[in-house]
């Protein structure tokens, strides 16, 4: 009973907690950072995984700003733009992690351990047992991101200059 | 008509090339030497600084007057230094009893095409005088400048620039004035990271939050209303009160910028002038706080509505960062009205701090900042 009550306390603390503080409003940073995430399963091979975020949290945070958005056309634009950044991103950094993780392995002795496992380029994209997966990418960028900055103004401007509303209010 | 290409694999993948020597004047060769300029293309005054892509170094810093005089006919000759039939910046200001004096840049974007284009071959001259080298240049704009308006800046900028990036001015504003090697230390109050920039020029005043990552139009404000259209309240009450007074609006803004002020009237504030070739000594006390105040009349609403859409978990330390530059911020008291408006309207704690001297420079450094952290595929490539 005890159990069952507390049960019910703490639901109805969860409902009054979610009338309390609604959930915060989707914005372009969660949909880059969810697209980047796609696009590192997609990397890895993980297709089931990435199709589900895609149409499951990712789906959703677009269909809350198509709602906000005045013109829900250059929502997809943007999105689109988003895919080809992140998609570019994460290729590049599949080729350095290509790269690098040879040399490394080879050189420093923190990562002597992982020298005997032969750097093949698919066992590359997941980290070796007993090495502590990093924790995903932050949405918050760090200050010296200067060209970050710059792949969210690029996207910005895409979604702009393929939104015929937009040029109209410009000129 | 396609005017750019992100997505087009770039002539040199390895970044900076070394200048060859062997190359013949004016002819490109295969691996030219890449130079990156940051552009403030201000509505009355540009600024220009150019670098090589590796390191800090500062190779050319250049600030003047936006503005081209084309020689009027018949100019006898040695009149015009080496006889040169357009001028530009201070040049052209020098000589403007000789000139058609045309202003490239109105309200922060193209104004004259063919002057623009004139100005900005000045410019690389200046940078490259070779003319062999790569110049790649991240360029300025009014916050909230449309498709069209950096199509025009494409347009002029093609065949004189090889690569651009454009980027809005405030932002810009706030690369430029971040100290970046104060950047790791705690109690540093970083510009990009959380910001509300005012920047008054001469076409336009713009406001924008900066948070830690790209303003979206919703962070940016833009109104037409700056140094310029004090001017021409300033000229129009002086005209009104002094008709024939004979003064040009070059030197109502130097009487503007020696005296203007906001905040309540300081009369008496007596300026001397020469009027029909004698010198008077006229009031301008409530003139010039008529004119200078309805800057005051025009951003604040503008402060207001930025500081309102920051998130609430960050205002706090937005307000601790206010900062003003431009020209703008050389009116007198404008920190300080804008503080006292703020902290009697309520918002907590308000500090509201000016740019400092340097602020004709932050503009276009925060652009040459950009320009070396630019990625090799964010450069737009001008294909005309």
């Amino acid at each position: 009973m005890n159990i069952g009550g507390e049960y019910r306390s703490s639901r109805l603390l969860d409902n009054r907690s979610a009338s309390t503080f609604p959930p915060p409003p989707a914005t372009w940073n969660d949909v880059a950072r969810l697209v980047r995430r796609v696009c590192v399963l997609r990397e890895r091979g993980e297709m089931d995984a990435a199709e589900n975020l895609r149409t499951g949290a990712l789906a959703s945070l677009i269909t809350s700003l198509k709602h906000a958005a005045d013109v829900p056309a250059s929502v997809d634009h943007r999105i689109e733009a988003i895919y080809v950044t992140e998609q570019e991103r994460v290729a590049n950094a599949s080729a350095l992690a290509e790269l690098l993780l040879p040399l490394l392995t080879d050189s420093a002795p923190l990562f002597g351990t992982l020298a005997e496992a032969k750097p093949q380029a698919a066992a590359m994209h997941s980290p070796p047992p007993g090495i502590p997966t990093p924790p995903p990418a932050k949405p918050v960028r760090r200050p010296g991101d200067i060209a970050d900055f710059l792949d969210d103004m690029i996207a910005q401007e895409r979604a702009e200059e393929t939104d015929p509303e937009s040029r109209r209010r410009a000129s | 008509m396609s005017l750019v290409s992100q997505d087009k694999p770039p002539v040199s993948t390895s970044g900076p090339s070394p200048l060859s020597n062997t190359a013949p004047t004016g002819a490109r060769t295969s691996a030219p030497k890449t130079v990156l300029v940051g552009f403030d293309l201000g509505t009355n005054k540009s600024c220009m600084l150019a670098g090589p892509v590796t390191g800090n170094d500062i190779t050319v810093s250049k600030v003047l007057p936006t503005v081209v005089g084309y020689v009027k006919d018949g100019i006898v000759d040695g009149i015009i230094a080496g006889n040169a039939q357009t001028l530009f910046g201070d040049d052209a200001v020098r000589n403007m009893l000789h000139v058609r004096m045309v202003a490239p840049v109105a309200e922060g974007v193209i104004a004259d095409p063919t002057a623009a284009r004139d100005f900005l071959q000045y410019l690389r001259s200046i940078v490259d005088p070779t003319g062999n080298a790569e110049i790649r240049a991240v360029i300025g704009m009014p916050a909230n400048a449309g498709a069209q308006a950096r199509d025009d800046i494409r347009r002029c900028a093609y065949g004189i620039l090889d690569r651009v990036l454009m980027i809005p001015e405030p932002f810009l504003s706030a690369l430029g004035y971040r100290d970046d090697a104060r950047v790791s230390q705690p109690n540093y109050l970083d510009p990009v990271v959380n910001s509300l920039f005012v920047d008054i020029g001469g076409g336009t005043s713009d406001l924008c939050l900066v948070q830690g990552y790209f303003p979206t139009s919703k962070d940016q404000i833009s109104i037409p209303f700056a140094g310029d259209a004090i001017d021409e309240l300033l000229h129009n009450e002086l005209d009104r009160v002094y008709p024939n007074n004979g003064l040009s609006r070059h030197k109502v803004r130097e009487i503007k910028e020696a005296h203007g002020y906001v905040g309540p009237s300081r009369k008496p504030l007596e300026v001397k002038v020469i009027m029909g070739g004698k010198a008077h000594t006229i009031e301008l006390g409530d003139t010039l706080a008529r004119a200078c105040n309805t800057l005051i009349d025009k951003i604040y609403p503008a402060l207001t509505t930025l500081i309102e859409r920051a998130p609430s978990d960050s205002v706090l330390t937005l307000l601790q960062n206010i900062i003003v530059t431009g020209g703008g911020s050389q009116i007198k008291g404008i920190d300080a009205v804008l503080q006292k408006k703020l902290t009697d309207d309520g918002f907590e704690s308000p500090k509201v701090k000016l740019a400092g001297q340097d602020y004709k420079r932050y503009v276009a450094l925060g652009a040459l900042k950009a320009a070396r952290s630019a990625r090799e595929n964010q450069w737009q490539v001008l294909l005309g």
